[in-house]
């Protein structure tokens, strides 16, 4: 037991110590955090935007001029309107003419052509030389149909606030259990985008320290340290501290990851961490890189270099990425069948659990049975990498093929 | 003392050792001697219980139990050392690993850098090192805990000659102190000079086993060493009539009796022109090599 330690710590110290290990553990939240201010700062200060051009050729004459001025009132960066148009009632073939020049010459960065019976046909056009302008057009359209009704109201000569209060739509609010004051936009995004950071986390630490732990056995293996490690300690003390050592090195930055989250979560006034919370990520998060460990190790001790070992690793990744395909999924429906199914497969179950325990999804039956199938699938996992390991470690230079390692896997 | 009862491994279809046995001595040096392939690492990996024999057994100072990591100081074929490891921190790791203390291999460890000329580079990298400095690290690593089992494969290549005498005087020194000492090499002059006893092994089977002396005795024929004169006297057809074999510019005749000497030294005299003749004894060499060859 004092051998696994000594090797975990060493693995440990060796490690944290590495310059690439300070630069991902530190760097990636500074660089999330500080793109997300700055992406802030530039929707805020409007250093990112400028005032869209747009024309409105309007047959009717009663709609084009309150729309503009309807959106140039409405969107503005501080004193500067977003929107400027250009309206006229030609709609004659010269003028689109004119107008189609303009979009082309780039003067304008497009035009809504409103015809005379609009309020029948119900079409508004609307042409630039490239799509991509959804957001304006869908505020234009929102406007537009605003003052349709209210002109269809006043020709019909109907109550205008009889229909206001007929029209009249409805928000949703979202509060968080046992809270008084509504969720803001920001804290439903946040609050929609948890069980990925969770994923994202659980992901990172989980395969960082199985990648590195096969590189470690690799550079050993091709450095010859191994027999001498095997001289001073055995097959099964070499494999559990460097387990330990990569597992101590995942966890330290982990929970500070779940330090920053829980930090970035409290500045926007939510509650994402507690500590059952914190409890289940770790259990999780020791149990899914067992696992992957046990894998990796295995691999790791076929191969002379990194760059056949990554080839072998390659196919298995890709299943690891499933979870993160799924996410949306999980969150939108964390008890559809599809989700349950996936979350009783040990290479999954980490990933879903975690996403889940974020959106509140998971029974305490779940978070037992998935517990107790990840402990199994390590323990088979683990004995299976281990007989590869000790048969594999020692032979150099050999190209070990597929119905070796079975037949090592069987005795 | 360590006894080696006919152990043998087979891996799938080899068989790298075949009923193998042999006993070292403590207080002695015990050259482990065979070709490349012959089953020798296989053998020392029992010994340090990094394999398990499919049958026979391994007695340490008769116990048949492996005596802790701290008992051995061993020295794969196979070796290296973390690169990116200042070399005082990996040393005191590894003592760490045998069970010392800190404070204590530190001491150890400063001494046999100062013995190695190493003490400025402690904390240099290991990675930075030369080769040949890189295999002392190698070795002190093997001894800084004192053991009582010394199994250093190979212990001379890289070194220079001043380091390979440092080398010398310290598994003098472990042989004074009544280690047991297992040394393999393919370098039979320094098996002649330092080995007390020897086994030789090939295609995983024991060929023979004992004293250096004895074996020499036993195995070693007398030949006629002839250095002749000139390049043409060197590869004149009166040698090969003789059976003889060029080594470097000596020709080494083989005789089956001492009566026949004279006749022979007689015939070459008159033949070609010489520097010298002279009878000797043939070297653990040509021993291995006779053997070997003898063993297909």
């Amino acid at each position: 037991m004092k051998k696994i330690w000594i090797i975990g710590l060493h693995e440990f110290r060796i490690r944290v110590r590495s310059k690439w290990f300070l630069i991902s553990t530190f760097g990636l939240p500074i660089i999330i955090i500080s793109l997300s201010l700055v992406s802030g700062y530039v929707a805020g200060s409007g250093i990112g935007s400028s005032v869209k051009h747009y024309g409105v050729l309007d047959e009717t004459g009663i709609y084009g001029k309150s729309v503009a001025a309807d959106l140039e009132q409405q969107y503005k960066d501080g004193d500067e309107g977003l929107y400027a148009f250009q309206v006229e009632t030609d709609v004659s073939e010269s003028n689109r003419a004119v107008f189609d020049t303009l979009v082309t010459e780039g003067s304008l960065d497009g035009y809504f052509l409103i015809p005379g019976d609009v309020a029948k046909t119900l079409v508004v056009s609307f042409y630039s030389k490239k799509v991509g302008a959804f957001r304006d057009v869908s505020r234009f359209e929102r406007v537009f149909n605003r003052l349709l009704i209210q002109n269809n109201v006043k020709n019909y000569n109907l109550d205008s606030t009889i229909v206001k209060t007929l029209m009249a739509r409805a928000e949703v609010n979202s509060f968080e259990l046992g809270k008084t004051d509504k969720l803001s936009g920001s804290q439903e995004f946040f609050r929609y985008m948890a069980p990925f950071a969770f994923l994202f986390l659980l992901f990172m630490g989980v395969f960082m320290g199985a990648q590195m732990l096969m590189r470690g056995i690799i550079e050993e293996r091709s450095n010859r340290v191994i027999e001498v490690m095997l001289s001073v300690a055995n097959y099964n003390e070499v494999m559990a501290g460097k387990i330990l050592g990569m597992a101590g090195l995942g966890i330290s930055q982990s929970l500070f990851y779940l330090i920053v989250l829980a930090g970035v979560g409290g500045y926007y006034g939510v509650n994402l961490i507690n500590s059952m919370m914190v409890i289940l990520f770790l259990a999780y998060f020791i149990l899914g890189y067992l696992w992957w460990a046990a894998v990796f190790m295995a691999i790791g001790s076929l191969f002379d270099s990194e760059q056949d070992a990554q080839q072998a690793v390659s196919f298995i990744s890709i299943l690891a990425v499933v979870p993160m395909m799924l996410w949306t999924l999980v969150i939108e429906s964390p008890n559809s069948t599809l989700v349950n199914v996936l979350t009783y497969i040990p290479i999954f179950t980490p990933y879903f659990m975690i996403m889940k325990l974020a959106v509140n999804a998971a029974s305490a039956f779940q978070i037992g049975t998935t517990l107790l199938i990840m402990l199994v699938a390590v323990y088979y996992t683990m004995r299976v990498a281990g007989k590869v390991f000790k048969t594999a470690i020692l032979l150099y230079g050999k190209r070990i093929t597929l119905p070796e390692i079975i037949r090592w896997i069987r005795n | 003392m360590l006894v080696l009862e006919k152990i043998t491994k087979q891996f799938e279809n080899v068989l790298a050792v075949d009923s193998v046995s042999f006993t070292v001595q403590p207080g002695r040096i015990f050259g482990f001697l065979g070709p490349n392939g012959a089953g020798k690492t296989t053998t020392i990996r029992m010994i340090m219980d990094i394999l398990r024999p499919d049958s026979g057994r391994v007695i340490y100072s008769g116990d048949t139990k492996m005596p802790d990591a701290r008992a051995f100081g061993y020295l794969p074929e196979e070796r290296g050392l973390y690169q990116k490891i200042p070399i005082k921190e990996l040393l005191i790791y590894f003592a760490n690993l045998r069970g010392l203390r800190t404070g204590e291999a530190s001491k150890v460890i400063d001494m046999y850098l100062e013995r190695f000329d190493l003490s400025a580079r402690k904390d240099t990298k290991v990675g930075e090192l030369s080769k040949g400095n890189q295999q002392k690290v190698q070795f002190i690593n093997c001894i800084i805990h004192n053991p009582d089992y010394l199994i250093l494969d190979e212990p001379f290549s890289g070194l220079d000659p001043v380091n390979q005498l440092i080398l010398k005087e310290i598994l003098d020194e472990f042989k004074d102190h009544g280690k047991t000492i297992i040394f393999s090499t393919h370098q039979m002059d320094q098996v002649e000079r330092m080995c007390d006893d020897i086994a030789l092994i090939n295609k995983g089977k024991m060929v023979v086993a004992g004293k250096l002396r004895d074996v020499k005795e036993t195995y070693g024929k007398k030949i006629l060493e002839v250095i002749p004169l000139s390049e043409a006297d060197l590869n004149h057809a009166i040698f090969a009539d003789m059976k003889g074999e060029i080594l470097d510019h000596n020709i080494h005749i083989p005789f089956e009796h001492e009566s026949a000497i004279q006749e022979m030294i007689q015939k070459i005299n008159q033949t070609v022109s010489v520097r010298s003749i002279r009878i000797a004894e043939a070297g653990l060499e040509e021993i291995f090599i006779s053997l070997v060859r003898g063993a297909k």
